[in-house]
């Protein structure tokens, strides 16, 4: 059922079992999995069932690190949360992604993969992917076969596709039905309200547009708001926690991660008739890219990451489907730098192809030199390290409903940097070294030796294109030891008995991969946990 | 006293057979290597590569990124450093299949140099920069 919070009169307290704080991939999820179930739940969302730009003006912010977009677009505050942008890209993370690994500090997540298989298993037809298959083998025929690079550096991988599900369309009726779970639509929560004690939560207070304040009392809360909401409002409960809620060890709102991505190389083929159909996905058939091997990752000291192999109209749908709200010149900017059919590309396919003796037939069928050059770019999503400089911070600014607006200083560093261009460098060498082809940074990414990025400004050398992906992840990240995590294995928060985090804000490494199937994934696992804790 | 005698000389002609043998094999190699390495064995690299204007254009970048390597000989002599047999291959298929057999070994070994922003074997490279000089 569907209540209008503003309906409700002031001082109004609600009763559930559990609350859920957020309707979004992780909210919903948990939400649906206590349906039938003897329990009342009750779900705040401080959006509505459509978009409004008074809610949606809550969620603005400042950047104060590297470039980012206007964080009041980057989540949207309405039933479905996120989703309702999301692309749909899907894949588990990697085995790796869970391990520690010595070059990457901080990381390693309390469990492994193989602990999480069953439940991305189950969030498969929740976010409606089809088959749970990422092997290569199914989709990979005569006519699109994966590049012959041999050997383990790089490896073939795919990742599926979502219609995307929009959680806040396609389950709308179904939590509508349900007689246990109560969803409260514009009902902002302004303030977790901690026990004397410190070591439980006490109550939640809501606060609406019409200056009603409501209070919510549970057995168990979960908190499902993203990996910028999160933070923020576990920082701005500080009536009994002066830190903030959860924040004893001061690491809430720290480690913030992205996914860093740079439209930063090109590949021209050799033989132009090299098929690739593999690697150009759409809404149909799962999308194949490459990636480095976890003994490439330890051998080189690398961060994990990603290379789409894109033909340039393949990579705008690409561009404009994640990047939703990207001013259109961007596009063009970005497609402006991409170009390629310049007169020296030319030589330099002339020269290799003159070379190869492999592709002298498709050279001589296809290519002529007023052609233009079949060209594929090469956008790559890298994994960040965990830095406790990246962050979210509250600042002294403060939204119409009284809370306070966030910083984000959002820093990465050399690692980023030796991944990127070791990632390109591999590239370009197994390409070659299979007489593939040639690689190309792009203009802004031709690097000078050693150039650094610092926080908060962009770096002579680090290419212009590099962005997020909207994937706000690790500021209330796991850990098993408090001092190195704000929720345990369990997604508890370290220190108080019955608050929890649903969503990627809990990841401790992010790998490459989008978030939303480990998000679903991991929701369905800290529900399976909650209903043994309620019954 | 007589068997230290024998040992010593033993090792004396085993010293000298080796100091010998040693001296020659570095003969043989300067033999087969010093003088291929000249501005007709480079025309003759040159063959390999169908469309030369090209292959100067990617040279004259090449240059600009390795103005040391604008020297003919030693451009040669890396080249049969890296494939001797080149100095011996007879046919342009034989010598552009040796060549594709370096370049595809430089980018296994990533031996690469960026030459306005292609990652190029440093094999082609050079190549590349023969074409311009020669």
């Amino acid at each position: 059922m569907f209540v209008d919070a503003r309906t409700l009169p002031d001082a109004a307290q609600l009763r559930a079992d559990l609350c859920i704080i957020g309707a979004g991939a992780a909210g919903i999820t948990i939400a649906r999995e206590f349906i039938g179930k003897p329990l009342e739940v009750c779900v705040l969302e401080s959006g509505g069932l459509e978009f409004d730009a008074e809610t949606q003006g809550l969620a603005g912010g400042r950047n104060v690190g590297f470039p980012y977009y206007v964080l009041g677009t980057t989540r949207l505050r309405v039933f479905g949360g996120t989703t309702e942008h999301w692309a749909g890209l899907s894949r588990p993370l990697e085995e790796s992604d869970f391990e520690v690994r010595d070059w990457v500090r901080e990381s390693g997540w309390p469990f492994q993969r193989s602990h999480l298989e069953p439940y991305y298993q189950r969030a498969h037809p929740i976010c409606q992917l089809g088959t749970y298959d990422y092997r290569v083998e199914p989709w990979e025929t005569v006519r699109s076969p994966r590049l012959p690079l041999g050997g383990d550096r790089l490896l073939t991988s795919m990742l599926r596709r979502s219609p995307p599900t929009r959680f806040g369309q396609v389950y709308r009726d179904e939590i509508e039905r349900a007689g246990n779970v109560q969803v409260y639509l514009r009902a902002n929560v302004g303030q977790i309200e901690l026990t004397p004690t410190g070591r439980a939560v006490d109550y939640l207070e809501v606060v609406s547009f019409t200056g009603a304040r409501l209070r919510v009392r549970a057995r168990a809360y979960v908190l499902a708001t993203g990996g910028l909401e999160n933070p923020r409002l576990l920082l701005a409960s500080n009536r009994v926690a002066p830190h903030g809620v959860g924040n004893d060890h001061d690491l809430v709102g720290r480690y913030f991660m992205e996914h860093p991505g740079v439209l930063g190389a090109v590949f021209l083929p050799t033989n132009p008739a090299l098929p690739l159909k593999l690697y150009q996905g759409n809404s149909a058939v799962p999308h194949g890219f490459l990636c480095p091997s976890a003994e490439t990752q330890r051998r080189e000291r690398v961060l994990n990451f990603r290379i789409f192999v894109a033909a340039a109209p393949e990579l705008e749908v690409m561009r404009a489907s994640i990047d939703g709200v990207r001013a259109a010149h961007e596009l063009i900017e970005s497609a402006r730098r991409a170009k390629l059919d310049d007169d020296f590309g030319i030589h330099v396919r002339q020269v290799a192809a003159d070379l190869e003796e492999e592709a002298l037939y498709a050279y001589k069928a296809f290519f002529r030199r007023d052609e233009r050059l079949p060209a594929y770019f090469l956008p790559m999503g890298m994994e960040q390290e965990p830095n406790p400089n990246s962050r979210v911070m509250l600042t002294d600014e403060h939204d119409s409903l009284g809370m306070p607006r966030i910083a984000l200083d959002w820093r990465f560093g050399e690692l980023e940097e030796r991944t990127f261009h070791r990632g390109v460098e591999i590239l370009a060498s197994e390409v070659g070294r299979m007489g593939l082809g040639r690689v190309k940074l792009l203009p802004d990414n031709v690097i000078p030796a050693g150039s650094g990025l610092h926080s908060g400004t962009r770096a002579v050398g680090w290419p212009r294109s590099i962005e997020g992906q909207y994937h706000h992840m690790g500021t209330t990240r796991m850990a098993r030891d408090p001092k190195h995590g704000v929720v345990n294995a369990d997604c508890r928060v370290h220190g108080i008995e019955n608050l929890f985090i649903g969503g990627s804000s809990v990841f401790p490494t992010v790998g490459y991969t989008n978030p939303t199937l480990t998000i679903v994934a991991l929701s369905l696992r800290l529900a399976d946990h909650l209903k043994e804790l309620l019954r | 006293m007589r068997q230290a005698r024998r040992r010593f000389l033993r090792l004396a002609l085993l010293g000298a057979a080796t100091l010998l043998l040693g001296s020659s094999r570095r003969a043989w190699r300067f033999e087969a290597v010093e003088p291929t390495a000249s501005p007709e064995l480079a025309r003759r690299l040159l063959l390999s590569l169908r469309d030369v204007s090209s292959a100067q254009a990617v040279g004259a970048a090449s240059l600009r990124a390795m103005p040391e390597h604008a020297d003919v000989h030693a451009l040669v002599t890396r080249l049969l450093r890296d494939e001797p047999a080149l100095s011996r291959s007879r046919s342009t298929g034989a010598t552009r299949k040796l060549l594709r057999r370096c370049i595809r070994e430089d980018f296994a070994r990533e031996r690469v140099v960026a030459v306005d922003g292609w990652l190029l074997a440093e094999t082609e490279a050079r190549l590349c920069a023969l074409a311009v000089l020669v």
